[in-house]
């Protein structure tokens, strides 16, 4: 076996696995019951599978310039996905989409630089939507 | 290094970095696109002026190396994770919105840190206060005080990671006991301000 087979093969590989977990983002986006959940699916086994197809791809073409092109798609993609989900996470939340019991209930802790006791925080315990 | 065209201050690694992303896109350094990028970039740069970032940091090689390899395992093992909850059989995850408190003042450190956590699955950042480093978060399976306590750990492990990669004096941070010696040298004043 030379090492374009083996090449090949890890390629093909990492498409694959590329390739089912986008799959699995897609049946995410379906069966997750609200917004914020959707968004996980949306978003995260996508980053991966990206990751892996852009790998598959260059492992399969395997020249240098068409790898730099890559490396910049992939570094584009994770800088982008974060703001393009924070967006729509917040606009989400903002308008009310988010049921008041997925909120944690539990009080909100706070690091106090000072060391002091900080005392009840404003918006103590659970978070309105809207807040 | 910076240069000076009408007006506005061009710095030589923005017109650098544009100019290599326009050759790679072309898939050719010629003269051409070298030159082309060159002047792509100063028009660029010239016309959507960026506001200038305070970086005050300094790379540590091996905590650098630390935060990459812990997120690309992070990033594998989550994503693996949250693929199998979506397919998994039977009823399907919930989740919960939580804030969590950040120890960093830096605003760049908190944007890489927002960064690197939407990207690991499991939790979505959905806002970032910075004057009051305060994180608001969505995280997967979130059902009770432990689960919280659990991800709040995650959070705090990750920022303290980039805080170790970035941060000129980690340890000022990172000890509890120097960053409230720090906090009480300032006046008070300054103090209620930054709450």
């Amino acid at each position: 076996m030379s090492w374009t087979t083996v090449a090949d093969l890890l390629g093909l590989l990492s498409l694959l696995g590329g390739a089912m977990l986008c799959f699995a983002a897609g049946v995410g986006v379906v069966r997750f019951p609200d917004l914020l959940t959707r968004m996980h699916a949306g978003t995260k086994p996508q980053v991966l599978g990206l990751l892996l197809v852009l790998l598959g791809v260059w492992l399969r073409t395997r020249s240098g310039m068409d790898g730099l092109v890559l490396l910049l798609v992939g570094f584009f993609q994770l800088v982008t996905i974060p703001a393009g989900a924070h967006m729509v996470g917040r606009a989400g939340f903002r308008t009310g989409q988010v049921r008041p019991a997925d909120i944690h209930p539990g009080r909100r802790e706070r690091v106090d630089p000072s060391g002091e006791e900080a005392g009840p925080p404003p918006d103590d315990g659970a978070r309105t939507p809207d807040g | 290094m910076r240069g000076r065209l009408l007006g506005r201050q061009l710095s030589w690694g923005s017109i650098l970095w544009l100019t290599v992303v326009w050759v790679v896109l072309w898939r050719s350094p010629t003269l051409l696109t070298v030159v082309g990028g060159v002047a792509v970039a100063v028009l660029v740069l010239v016309a959507f002026p960026l506001p200038r970032v305070r970086v005050k940091l300094r790379l540590h090689p091996w905590g650098l190396v630390v935060l990459v390899s812990r997120f690309l395992w992070d990033l594998t093992v989550a994503s693996i994770h949250v693929a199998w909850l979506a397919i998994a059989h039977g009823p399907t995850t919930r989740g919960a919105v939580m804030d969590i408190q950040l120890v960093a003042k830096e605003e760049l450190l908190q944007t890489i840190t927002a960064e690197l956590v939407a990207l690991v699955p499991g939790t979505v950042v959905i806002d970032l206060d910075a004057r009051q480093r305060l994180l608001t978060l969505h995280a997967l399976e979130v059902e009770n005080d432990k689960d919280a306590q659990r991800v709040r750990r995650n959070v705090r492990a990750q920022e303290a990671r980039v805080v170790r990669a970035f941060h000129p004096d980690p340890e000022a941070v990172l000890d509890p006991r120097r960053a409230r010696e720090a906090a009480l040298a300032r006046p008070l004043g300054e103090r209620k301000e930054e709450r």
